[in-house]
């Protein structure tokens, strides 16, 4: 284990980028073969979500999207999103509000905390990740409706979330009863 | 049925919760993020994704 800490260290001092400004990239859907780069490369630091993400490839429950360095093809970020919904049981009645769920979120070691030139803009996750916000509001104005979005939170990275406008709920919830949620805190955004 | 995406409120506050408008400046905030990084990012449309075989 502490090799593995130390390797892990060794790998994030390997910069790749001075700023995140400095970095192209692209997002795609990948095509199963895509997943076998991903297992191979692809390291986000939490070994339980990067091989959740790869052993739920054939699931269609959600799409992934690949976010790609176009100036080497590596792997920087991968996200999901899928159709959800939030419900409230009001003396028997149940009620629907729409919602666009982020199922994972995960960004490679070697491309997390690279800063931005403006420092308001945080680093290079959080850029990825309001370029992603971005989309989906748009799909939700344009699209598909959705009331909100929501994900559920791994420990550490709720102040990430919170900076970038989520909030946990407050409210009395039960929580979706896949096992990656068991520790994970749940999260919205109104839009 | 265990992939069901819900999530149930309880509570009565839920009807506050429901009605709750959006951060309008943190949404100003991740759209003036995302169009200034706009130059910086491709969107790949076409591919034939997984879903779709």
């Amino acid at each position: 284990m502490h090799t593995m800490q130390h390797g892990l260290k060794e790998e994030r001092q390997e910069r790749l980028y001075e700023y995140a400004d400095d970095i192209q990239f692209s997002f795609y859907c990948p095509e199963i073969d895509d997943y076998e780069s991903f297992k191979t490369d692809f390291s986000s630091g939490n070994s339980s979500i990067d091989d959740k993400i790869y052993n739920e490839r054939y699931n269609n429950n959600f799409v992934d999207y690949f976010v790609i360095d176009n100036k080497n093809n590596r792997i920087i970020a991968v996200y999901s999103l899928a159709c959800s919904a939030c419900i409230y049981s009001d003396y028997g009645k149940h009620h629907f509000y729409s919602a666009i769920e982020i199922e994972f979120f995960a960004v490679d070691v070697h491309y997390q905390d690279i800063k931005a030139v403006d420092p308001d803009e945080g680093c290079l996750s959080s850029i990825i990740f309001r370029s992603v916000l971005s989309r989906i509001m748009d799909i939700s104005f344009e699209v598909i409706g959705a009331t909100k979005i929501i994900l559920y939170s791994v420990p550490n990275a709720v102040s990430f979330y919170q900076k970038n406008g989520f909030l946990e709920f407050g409210i009395d919830i039960l929580k979706n009863t896949d096992w990656y949620t068991d520790e994970c805190i749940p999260m919205y955004m109104n839009i | 049925m265990n992939e069901t995406k819900v999530i149930i409120i309880k509570e009565e506050k839920a009807k506050e919760f429901f009605s709750q408008k959006p951060n309008y400046d943190m949404i100003k905030k991740i759209k003036r993020t995302a169009n200034k990084y706009a130059h910086n990012a491709t969107w790949i449309k076409g591919r034939t994704s997984r879903k779709a075989i």
